[in-house]
């Protein structure tokens, strides 16, 4: 048999998913005897995987040799998570997400300004892959606060209100001002930055024009919009609904691709109302989709302007819903005014958990944490256990979701969501297949589970032993394991493949 | 073969056709400048009407049993206006003065739908229809009324906070006013019309209800958006916005009536939207009076707190017609126990210019009653006034633009619902004989607001399914050639 006609049959087998056995050592990473779960390739079989040069070489189903083994015995293997949501994507969080099964982290509602700096910030020290969209806010702070470093934006971002809301979120919109923020963001994305990320119920300055001016950049750059609604609330006039119409006006007028960030808490009692609105968008030919948290509890800044005026009665809750994480008290009118001076994140216990079900449940709404820093070890948990939580609590204890349908809306929903949002470099992620990335998450689905609380939020995620980013263990039994950055940036690619 | 033979034939049939055409053509308007903004033809041409239709429009000789010399008049299709309130023989004269030949009441609309056809078929000296009212099957919703004159008593008499416009229904009460809404729709209304200013407590569920139906029924919405939030001074982008997301996540036909007096300083931003979203393949579409003041209902929750930080007007910019008299917080207080119309200066000229220049934007009066000869001048001039003053004196469109956003395009927004439509805002050969005659360098409206019983200039024929109900300037006594323009029961 001629060496032509031996690396034909060799290809052969390869195509239909037998290999010969090769020499020990051919592979730097194998992944042996799982349950090799891909909803992007309809793949839930035993298999192994072998991995080569930071990608899956070959999934066979016959056992592999490597320089190194992962026993996957009785354990799933999937495409690392591809979390969309996180304020968190730092060396803290990042140990954090990692032990959660996440292996690409977003920060695409907040974003970022100077979005240079923020991926230099990571670049080479990072555990996952990591990127950003262009904030709004931080444009806003850019603009109006004068911030020129990510230092100087995060610091004027986490202030205290003091006597009065600060200009770069409570100052209206002036041509000028509008005319520099769109500099800024743009900027931003020719830097890199993956989308248009804002929050406007904490920018209460920013006028419906200004607003609507981001989607005209997101339409252009051809990027996604990442939205955050003016308008929450159980009211049933100045509340959700309009909130979510307002982005959706926007995206029909610009046909900018457009995500809907955490509906549990901006769609509050009108989740379903709103999630049928985005599917009636997207059979209008619209790309727009929404994503969830798998908690009943929301957080932010208490001295944002999702404070202001009459949130009680707008929310729907009163100050013993609002938890001070330092201490775990609820507020009262007077520790809740002086804690706004102060400034800090606080939880809000505002959702109910059968909404949250629903959107879990929803096809097509994709799970994401909105993970948030700890500060002394405190703060929400949805940045520790959001991932296992949908998979012990909503797959294997409620059966929310099923898991092949859980899996496909934390690895391959959001990475076709971020790569027609313009993240181009996603592409070989989010899939268990010959060629992609191997990010990979090893769990066990009879204990995979959250650990981390309200109470106590450091205790990370059981039932996950291994995670591999881009072909290097970084968890192994369960432990970081040290001295590894194998994490890469995601930027943004043009034009976004379609 | 020589040649003569040829020209005898043509010679011997050319008598044929004119001995046969003097027998045939009922009216011949001969002479004029044809405008047809369906096929752009602008040329001098002989029209020829024979029963209710245009049978031949021809650069040749014709004769009929009437024969009108119109040279050096415009001759095009008969306005169509899409937002008409006096639906009523004598608004009707004002408006065919004005060279208007189908008035629809799309805003408001009506319910129930079968009596007030039938009312109207008693004196329709123009075409007329109208869409089922959110507004009146709100009113029989609550109330319980079943007539059109009861609907009407409770739209007018019910003090400032009724139950039909500040009562809110929860979701699972909405299947009664849907139901009512969907049997004006069966009775051959046009669309649905909404005047959610009107209705404050219709919240965005039920709203998005009324647009749920609308697409099932395949029947565009036409909308006076909900006002403003109060937290939101000025004009807020979030009422057009509410309606953007309605009609994209739905898929119903939207119409944003009146986008002057509902933007002001922001309806050219709010056009523009509306325009993207419509070259995105939304089927959205909107209109404009040609005036820089609106009119309403001094009773109507319109003026619920608020209204002066929305609206960017105090009392002294309201104008009660009665005595023609400016407001003030005490005149205010009074009248709006009493009721009526009022007139309010609001709109900027700026706002008035970009939307009748805009080519895309229909035309359409939102003419109210004329009263003992007060009120709002639009629905006495507004045809003319857009023909001659932004027309001939200022410039700010081409005439033939001005048809098109006057007749053709209000016809094909309406053709979804009745395919009829297709031969009306067009001359041609087929279509029918709803046209009008005017002088460019005459018409011009003169009714103002002191003084609005004034009829316009310059228009001296006007006719209605092939019966002039305007003859050398003068209404025609004794004609109702008027026909209903009513959806096809399914």
């Amino acid at each position: 048999m001629s060496s032509h006609r031996l690396t034909l049959l060799c290809s052969l087998s390869a195509l239909v998913g037998c290999t010969t056995t090769p020499a020990p050592g051919d592979y730097d990473l194998v992944i042996a005897n799982g349950r090799v779960i891909d909803p992007a390739s309809d793949r839930d079989a035993p298999g192994h995987l072998g991995i080569r040069g930071g990608t899956i070489a070959v999934i066979s189903e016959r056992p592999l040799a490597g320089k190194d083994t992962i026993d996957a015995t009785g354990l799933v293997v999937t495409a690392g998570f591809v979390d969309l949501h996180s304020h968190s994507v730092g060396a803290d969080g990042q140990k954090w997400q990692v032990r959660d099964g996440v292996t690409t982290s977003l920060e695409l509602e907040e974003g970022s300004y100077p979005v240079a700096e923020w991926y230099a910030r990571l670049e080479g020290k990072s555990l996952i892959n990591f990127g950003v969209s262009a904030g709004h806010i931080p444009a806003r702070i850019a603009v109006i606060g004068g911030a020129k470093t990510l230092d100087e934006a995060e610091r004027i971002r986490g202030a205290g209100e003091g006597r009065s809301p600060p200009e770069w979120s409570h100052g209206p919109t002036t041509p000028e001002r509008l005319a520099a923020i769109t500099r800024v963001i743009e900027a931003g994305i020719d830097a890199g930055a993956i989308g248009v990320g804002f929050e406007v119920n904490e920018s209460p300055g920013a006028s419906r024009e200004e607003i609507l001016e981001l989607f005209r950049i997101a339409a252009r750059k051809r990027v996604a919009i990442y939205a955050h609604p003016r308008l929450m609330g159980v009211d049933p006039i100045t509340g959700s609904m309009a909130g979510a119409q307002e982005i959706l006006a926007n995206a029909a007028a610009t046909g900018a691709t457009t995500h809907f960030v955490h509906l549990g808490s901006s769609g509050n009692i009108y989740a379903r109302a709103i999630v049928e609105m985005i599917e009636g968008a997207r059979r209008a030919n619209l790309d727009v989709t929404g994503e969830v948290y798998p908690y009943t509890a929301a957080s932010t800044g208490i001295q944002t302007g999702f404070f202001d005026g009459d949130w009680q009665g707008r929310i729907g809750i009163t100050y013993a819903d609002v938890e001070w994480p330092a201490t775990g008290e609820r507020l009262t009118a007077a520790s809740f005014a002086k804690f706004r001076r102060q400034g800090g994140a606080v939880i809000i216990h505002a959702m109910k958990d059968e909404n949250v079900e629903l959107l879990i449940a929803r096809p097509g709404v994709i799970i994401a944490s909105d993970a948030m820093p700890l500060p002394n070890g405190k703060g929400h948990p949805r940045g520790v256990g959001t991932f296992a939580r949908v998979l012990g609590r909503y797959v294997r204890e409620k059966q929310t979701v099923d898991l092949v349908t859980a899996i496909r809306k934390m690895t391959i929903l959001p990475v076709e969501r971020a790569q027609r949002g313009g993240a181009g470099s996603l592409s070989r992620k989010g899939r268990v297949v010959v060629g992609a990335d191997a990010d990979l998450t090893v769990f066990d689905p009879a204990t995979v589970v959250d650990r981390a609380t309200f109470d106590n939020p450091e205790q990370p995620s059981a039932g996950i032993p291994f995670v591999v980013v881009n072909g290097t263990v970084v968890v192994r039994h369960g432990e970081l394991v040290p001295g590894v950055a194998p994490g890469r940036p995601i930027k943004r690619t043009y034009p976004p493949p379609t | 073969m020589t040649r003569w033979p040829c020209s005898l034939l043509a010679a011997v049939a050319s008598v044929i056709v004119r001995q046969a055409a003097a027998q045939q053509y009922d009216i011949v308007l001969r002479g004029g400048r044809v405008m047809d903004p369906a096929t752009g033809l602008d040329a001098v041409r002989n029209v020829a009407i024979r029963g209710d239709r245009v049978v031949a429009v021809t650069a040749g000789a014709l004769t009929g049993k009437t024969v009108v010399d119109v040279t050096g008049m415009v001759v095009a299709p008969g306005f169509i206006d899409l937002h008409a309130h006096g639906q009523n023989l004598s608004d009707s004269r004002w408006q065919a003065l004005d060279g208007v030949t189908t008035a629809l009441e799309m805003e408001s609309g009506a319910w129930p739908i079968a009596e007030w056809y039938e009312n109207r078929a008693r004196e329709g000296l123009l075409n007329f229809g109208a869409t089922v009212g959110h507004i009146p099957a709100r009113i029989g919703h609550f109330s319980n009324a079943t007539k059109l004159a009861e609907v009407r008593a409770a739209r007018v008499n019910s003090g400032l906070t009724p139950d039909w416009s500040h009562k809110r229904l929860a979701p699972n009460e909405l299947d009664g006013l849907i139901a009512n809404v969907k049997r004006g729709l069966d009775e051959g209304g046009l669309g649905v019309g909404l005047g959610i200013t009107y209705t404050p407590a219709a919240s965005p569920n039920e709203i998005h209800r009324v647009f749920e139906l609308a697409a099932a029924e395949r029947v565009p919405v036409y909308v006076h958006t909900r006002s403003s939030p109060v937290n939101e001074p000025g004009v807020s982008l979030l009422p057009v916005q509410e309606m953007l997301a309605d009609a994209l996540v739905t898929g119903a036909a939207l119409h944003v009536v009146h986008l002057g007096s509902t933007g002001l300083q922001q309806a050219p931003l709010l056009a523009r939207m509306i325009e993207a979203a419509r070259k995105r393949g939304l089927d959205v579409t909107t209109e404009v009076y040609p005036y820089t003041a609106g009119s309403t209902l001094i009773q109507s929750a319109l003026f619920d707190e608020g209204w002066k930080e929305r609206l960017g007007i105090d009392y002294g910019g309201l104008q009660w017609p009665a005595t023609n008299e400016r407001l003030t917080a005490e005149t205010f207080a009074k009248y709006r126990k009493e009721g009526g119309w009022v007139i309010l200066h609001m709109i900027p000229e700026a706002t008035v210019d970009a939307l009748v220049g805009h080519p895309g934007i229909m035309i359409a009066s939102d003419g109210v009653p004329i009263i003992n000869n007060r009120g709002h001048p639009r629905g006495v001039g507004t045809y003319a006034r857009v023909l001659g003053r932004y027309v001939r004196e200022r410039k700010i469109l081409g005439l033939m633009d001005a048809l098109r956003k006057m007749a053709y395009l209000p016809a094909e927004r309406v053709r979804g619902v009745v395919p009829a439509m297709a031969r009306k805002g067009r001359v041609s050969v087929g279509a029918d004989a709803d046209l009008v005659v005017f002088d460019p360098e005459r018409v011009i409206d003169r009714a103002t607001f002191d003084n609005p019983a004034q009829a316009s200039a310059g228009i001296p024929h006007v006719l209605v399914n092939g019966v002039f109900v305007v003859r050398d300037g003068k209404l025609v006594d004794g004609v109702l050639p008027g026909q209903p323009v009513r959806r096809a029961s399914r």
